[in-house]
């Protein structure tokens, strides 16, 4: 761990300090959102209190450090990664380290290894935190796909499937610069495919009105579609066009207001929440197979790469 | 003359030839007896560096077979590289890692690795082992790739152009360790040069490498007791070339007007490497 300290030392204090760093403002924060809560229950606060003061006022901050969490894996893997063979080949020190470890595939073990621990204790500490911060900005919601990404387990399955994604394409490249603009462009479409992936994964099921946006629950809406007075689902586009149509003719008409039984009204579609623990299971299992992929792939490729 | 179970090392019909077309080398046969320095040499690239890098394993040969060992280095890098000690042509050491990180690391990587005697051998030429290799000169870092891979204890080294980039100083400490350790441990070294005059004093047999091809390949002593230089064109000679002071001078076997330096043995072959492919 010492020697891969000394190897990796910018990137590694670059990722437990970033890392740490973010972890520690998540918890100021749901620190933070909680005594405002506690505040909110003083007889002098209105009712809705609880809900409409800590959302206005910390609704901004919360999301700007959602989003960052949600980077940080990908960040922290390519970081970790792309140098520990693209690095090798660049500076030619896999000239010395090949020959003398004999076995590629335990060099390669040797140098993932603390480097996947280390990345993936800070992500779990972070992970912990983004959880802790987002049960105190919506105590009385259940959390389900809220910022699905930036919290628990699939933070951290993330960051090591960016990790291993990096050191193959190291691997591939040998230039560290190189390397991390192409690991940018495919965590990107990593990112972008999982979700399309887990929206075709799991069927969406039209949702509940508690459900719907607004309600108590966090589901990951997957489409919008309307619904008629009738009872038939008919496509957005669709719906859309009926509810301005019918608008048009009642402004035309100097009608009042519409009657909005009359109209087709958004129905929503998508995964409950109640689902989200098999959805994280699902994508954990599925990104722990592509991580025991993507080191066979480095693997073999450095078992088949020339040095320089 | 060896037995060929003495045959530490050994390339049949060995060619290789790059993605982009060029062939490195044309079909080597070499066998090379255990123990002793051997020294590589030919100008730039007559393959040298190929050879050594397909002998590492870091190359597979297009085609023809190399041994190490008895061990395809190719087919099965792992077991070849445990009888292998490598030091590449620039030491590339970690910056951010002092020597004694180095040595750390081989211990780390290298199963075996003997942590005390590349140790002893850095401590008996001064270099600061707690230094960053960063900050060592050129010739303490080669002496640091050295230490390495005598460290490993390997019955095979094998150098590719070590002394390259090295002052003459420091190439005759780098020769010095090197032939030392090979003499002390009974260990068989390969080591690829085109400084001739270096690899004299310290080197048992020579391989003459040109344009892909092994022109001559003997004993250093045989070399030079086998050849002799005529100062005059021989219809014999294995080649003629322009001497220092700028006249024709033929090396031939056997007797000439003088005896033949060593550089002048491999001008020569060199030359008739030449002058063979022009022809071809």
């Amino acid at each position: 761990m010492r020697l891969a300290w000394r190897l990796q030392r910018w990137e590694m204090a670059f990722v437990v300090i970033g890392g740490l760093g973010l972890a520690a403002f998540a918890l100021w924060q749901a620190f933070d959102m909680r005594s405002m809560l506690t505040g909110c229950g003083t007889a002098s606060a209105a009712p809705a209190c609880e809900f409409v003061y800590p959302f206005q006022e910390s609704h901004g901050s919360f999301f700007l450090l959602m989003q960052l969490i949600a980077l940080t894996p990908f960040l922290a893997g390519l970081l970790l990664g792309v140098p520990i063979v693209g690095r090798e080949i660049e500076h030619r020190t896999a000239l010395i380290a090949w020959p003398l470890a004999g076995s590629r595939s335990r060099w390669l073990a040797l140098r993932i290894t603390p480097a996947l621990i280390i990345g993936a204790a800070v992500l779990v500490v972070l992970a912990m935190a983004a959880e802790l911060m987002a049960q105190a900005y919506l105590p009385k919601s259940e959390l389900g796909f809220l910022h699905h990404g930036s919290r628990g387990v699939p933070l951290v399955m993330r960051g090591v499937i960016a990790l291993l994604l990096a050191v193959v394409v190291g691997a591939l490249v040998g230039r560290v610069l190189p390397a991390l603009l192409v690991g940018i462009a495919l965590c990107i479409a990593v990112s972008v495919g999982l979700n399309v992936v887990r929206e075709r994964w799991v069927p969406s099921a039209e949702l509940t009105v508690a459900d719907e946006p607004g309600g108590l629950t966090n589901p990951e809406i997957t489409e919008v579609r309307y619904r008629t007075p009738g009872g038939e689902i008919i496509g957005a586009q669709e719906g859309e066009i009926i509810v301005s149509a019918a608008y048009e003719a009642a402004a035309q008409a100097g009608e009042p207001e519409q009657d909005p039984a009359a109209l087709p009204q958004p129905a929503y579609f998508g995964i409950t929440s109640a689902r989200y623990p098999e959805v994280v299971v699902r994508e954990s299992l599925a990104l722990g197979a592509a991580a025991f992929g993507l080191a066979g792939v480095a693997t073999l490729l450095v078992r088949r790469r020339r040095p320089e | 003359m060896h037995e060929l179970t003495d045959v530490v090392l050994e390339a049949r019909g060995l060619a290789k030839r790059y993605r982009r077309g060029s062939w490195a080398l044309g079909g080597i046969d070499l066998a090379l007896p255990a123990g002793g320095i051997t020294a590589l040499v030919g100008p730039n690239a007559a393959g040298k560096s190929t050879l050594i890098k397909t002998l590492v394993g870091f190359e597979k040969p297009t085609r023809g077979s190399v041994s190490v060992m008895g061990i395809d280095p190719w087919r099965e890098r792992s077991r070849a590289l445990a009888n292998i000690g490598y030091v590449p042509q620039s030491p590339a050491l970690y910056d951010g890692l002092s020597v004694d990180d180095h040595l750390d690391l081989a211990v780390q990587l290298r199963p075996g690795f003997d942590r005390a005697y590349a140790q002893d051998r850095l401590t008996q030429l001064d270099i600061p082992i707690r230094r960053g290799a960063h900050s060592l000169s050129g010739g303490q870092q080669a002496q640091v790739a050295l230490a390495l891979a005598l460290g490993t204890r390997a019955p095979m080294l094998l150098l590719d152009e070590p002394l390259a980039s090295l002052d003459p100083l420091a190439r005759r400490e780098f020769l010095h360790v090197l032939t030392d350790a090979v003499r002390g441990d009974g260990a068989t070294a390969l080591l690829s040069s085109h400084i001739v005059t270096d690899v004299e004093q310290s080197c048992d047999r020579l391989v003459v490498l040109g344009v892909g091809r092994v022109l001559l390949h003997d004993t250093v002593a045989a070399a030079l007791a086998g050849h002799a230089i005529a100062l005059t064109e021989r219809p014999d000679a294995i080649a003629s070339f322009a001497a220092a002071d700028g006249t024709r001078i033929s090396l031939v076997r056997g007797a000439g007007d003088r005896p033949a330096t060593l550089e002048e043995v491999v001008l020569g072959y060199l030359a008739s490497g030449r002058s063979t492919a022009v022809a071809a």
